[in-house]
């Protein structure tokens, strides 16, 4: 190796070192404090899930009674835990891919605070019976000012480190990133002054939340979680992206067909017959930008199946990848006129929407989470065993949700509400056991996220092991690829 | 690709969408034409008459998110089968030659802020509950305003289902949350409220509804979507022969 080639080397560490040291605080507290709202929301679905089949649970007080916790479980799961887990994200991912320290992360940490404290505020007012009644939009409607402006705070200094970034190419996860942070504002704004502000017609209103679910998955959601895996896929596996030229056609095709869907949500309804088409159509079609970028994804990884089964990191990004091309397919099955004939009021909604924020965009979080934490603290996960049962209770219990509650329940559902001469028993007891299999799955993925939680905050306390391996999912120490156990710190003090 | 052809890429793609499927039919929505009742000239226009403190009650509703289980809409047979499960879609009594059973129509939610059509149907659709609510009452001997608020107390009182022999309908596998928080324990003073739905004589104690589930029972009342509409929007089957619509 050359002398100019080990200094750049080194001036590279060196300034990923300062760029990961610049944004320590503000990642960890996104990522901790999402994971602790992220067990809440669990413990409230399953609590919620218990009530579907067994409604005296824990008695019928009001703070938790059945209305109440299953919205507080899936806005705590939204607002507490994807929109933080993103910010971490997006924040770091962006100044490493524009090789720029961040300067403001107080300002993030500030709003980070503040976006904690609507959220919290938000589902003490919905458990106190003061919630909003529009769907993924609970929260009492003052929140959601406070919510926009604590994501400016934040956003704002993403596109600027984008705008100031040193390295000429932009990656494919820089515009996915940059997609995400102007979407959010423009759908998040929109839905909430037709909804919450103007005086517009009822319907509309509720069409506008339909669009407004969707809008999230497809345009917030999906994005950040696309660019993490691109991102983990190619620097772990040490590979260029399979396809540049896909993977950018794959952003255009989720900009221009992801704005159009949601309406199919009112299919039936007297609003004008095109929202619902346009709405069933893109809800389909979005699966074609979804495919694109999970094969893409996929064939980066190809051949490298020992490192997708050892790195944490890159195993929670290819199994949430998975997720996307599953919720690719999920979008064909329930948003097709034929189908919405059985499915529309059913499980499949809320089943859509387990597979869409926790199989795909959870566990591609996950998959950002175990690769970012260890080289923002300078400390190693402490335990391979609690990565392994946190990957496999969670696709357990996502699977089962999906493959079983969701597909077969949501069909078998729709199917006994259509037998219109039957009493309404026996629809409800045509849902039974989904409703009870829902519940075991929910179990299995609060367990995992429970330890998840204490693993990642013994991280943040910098109590992660000191060693110069990272920790992989393999159970021979023997035949660590990186040679010899040693401490980090002591190598870093024989480097300097 | 540069920044501002990013920027522009994104402005076209999000705007066309937004402008085509929330701005322009958000517009046509809002000023929906008085229509007439018939082609004819001297027709009445239609008007959909409401009653009841429906904005507080849909508000009560939404706050304990009803939608999460119970619809408010009727499709048309092409989607659903709603229309013809008895009771849901509106009133059907061949006997008197009456049918108004119809679909949803845009003017069905009028003095509510916002349209509670629902996300998942593990209870019944609520569009006519107001009717179901009159039929259950008669049959249990009490007032339709008494029977919601005892439902709403306890919905798997079998006391409040009775069959056409008298017998009590088993209805323990309702999984429909009850709302205590609506309702108040306080001392059985005099005769007592005649809204009590429990008096406990040793305790001389008296369970009654809230001004949240009086507003609630009178939203959950008025229910009633099946008025005759104008013959644009009438889409309504009508299988007994000669039957009215009103």
């Amino acid at each position: 190796m050359s002398n100019n080639s080990q200094i750049s080397c080194t001036q590279d560490a060196a300034l990923r070192s300062d760029i990961d040291r610049s944004l320590r605080h503000p990642v960890m507290f996104f990522f901790t404090s999402g994971a602790a709202w992220l067990a809440l929301s669990l413990l409230l679905g399953v609590i919620a899930s218990v009530k579907t089949h067994s409604p005296e649970f824990l008695g019928e007080g009001s703070w938790l009674q059945y209305g109440r916790t299953f919205t507080a479980h899936l806005n705590l799961m939204i607002y507490g835990w994807g929109a933080q887990a993103a910010f971490g994200v997006v924040i770091w991912l962006m100044a490493r891919l524009s090789r720029k320290p961040s300067k403001n992360a107080g300002t993030m940490l500030v709003a980070g605070h503040v976006w904690n404290l609507a959220v919290g505020i938000g589902t003490l007012g919905i458990l106190s019976g003061h919630g909003s009644g529009k769907h993924w939009m609970n929260f009492p409607t003052f929140v959601w000012p406070v919510l926009l402006l604590a994501y400016a705070a934040i956003a704002i200094w993403v596109i600027v480190t984008f705008r100031v970034r040193k390295s000429e190419d932009v990656y494919i996860s820089q515009w996915y990133v940059l997609g995400a942070m102007l979407w959010f504002p423009w759908v998040y704004l929109t839905a909430n002054l037709f909804v919450n502000v103007f005086d517009i017609h009822p319907l509309m209103a509720a069409a506008i939340n339909g669009w407004f679910r969707h809008a999230l998955i497809f345009l917030f959601f999906t994005p950040i979680a696309i660019a993490s895996s691109y991102y983990i896929a190619a620097k772990v596996t040490g590979r260029p992206i399979s396809n540049a030229s896909y993977a950018m056609g794959g952003f255009w095709a989720l900009a221009i067909v992801g704005p159009w869907a949601g309406m199919q949500m009112l299919s039936g309804a007297p609003i004008p017959d095109f929202l619902e088409s346009v709405g069933s159509a893109a809800t389909i079609l979005v699966g074609v930008p979804l495919i694109i970028a999970g094969v893409n994804i996929l064939k980066t990884a190809s051949g490298k199946a020992e490192t997708v089964a050892h790195s944490p990191a890159l195993r929670f990004s290819i199994a949430g990848t998975f997720g996307m091309i599953l919720l690719a397919a999920a979008g064909v099955i329930f948003a097709s006129p034929k189908s919405l004939q059985f499915t529309q009021f059913s499980l499949a909604n809320y089943g859509y929407d387990v597979l869409a924020l926790y199989g795909f965009f959870s566990m591609s979080m996950f998959g950002a989470i175990y690769f970012i934490v260890p080289r923002i603290t300078r400390r190693e996960w402490i335990s391979g065993g609690m990565i392994r049962s946190h990957f496999w209770t969670s696709i357990y219990g996502v699977l089962f949700i999906f493959l079983f509650c969701t597909l077969l329940g949501a069909f078998q559902q729709g199917s006994a509400q259509r037998q219109y001469t039957e009493a309404w028993e026996f629809v409800v007891q045509s849902t039974l056991p989904y409703t009870i299999g829902m519940t075991v799955a929910w179990c299995f993925i609060l367990y995992a996220n429970i330890f998840f939680f204490f693993h990642l905050a013994l991280m943040w306390l910098r109590l992660g092991r000191l060693s110069s391996h990272p920790t992989l999912l393999t159970r021979e120490h023997g035949s660590n690829p990186h040679g010899k156990e040693g401490n980090v710190e002591d190598l870093n003090e024989a480097g300097a | 690709m540069t920044f501002k052809s990013f920027l522009i890429g994104m402005l076209a793609s999000f705007g066309s969408a937004w402008l085509f499927v929330i701005a322009i039919p958000t517009a046509k929505m809002g000023s929906l034409e008085p229509l007439k009742m018939s082609a004819e000239a001297d027709a009445e226009y239609y008007q959909r008459k409401t009653s009841g403190r429906l904005l507080n009650g849909s508000e009560i509703y939404s706050a304990n998110a009803c939608y999460a289980c119970h619809t408010q809409l009727i499709r048309p047979t092409t989607l659903g089968r709603e229309i013809w499960r008895v009771d849901s879609a509106g009133i059907c009594d061949p006997a008197v030659r009456l049918d108004t059973r119809r679909e949803t129509s845009p003017y069905d939610f009028q003095g509510e802020a916002y349209a509670q059509i629902g996300i998942n149907r593990m209870g019944q659709d609520l569009s006519n509950f107001g009717y179901r609510a009159e039929v259950y009452a008669e049959a249990a001997g009490m007032t339709p305003e008494m029977w919601v608020l005892s439902h709403l107390y306890q919905p798997r009182n079998s006391a409040l289902h009775i069959g056409d022999g008298g017998q009590k309908i088993n209805v323990s596998w309702s999984n429909c949350p009850s709302q205590p928080q609506m309702f108040d324990k306080t001392p059985l003073n005099g005769q007592g409220s005649k809204l009590a739905i429990a008096t406990d004589l040793e305790d001389e104690t008296q369970i009654i509804p809230s001004e949240q589930a009086i507003v609630l029972t009178n939203y959950l009342l008025s229910l009633k979507r099946d008025d005759a509409l104008p013959e644009k929007l009438d889409h309504s089957p009508k299988q007994l022969e000669g039957a009215d619509s009103n």
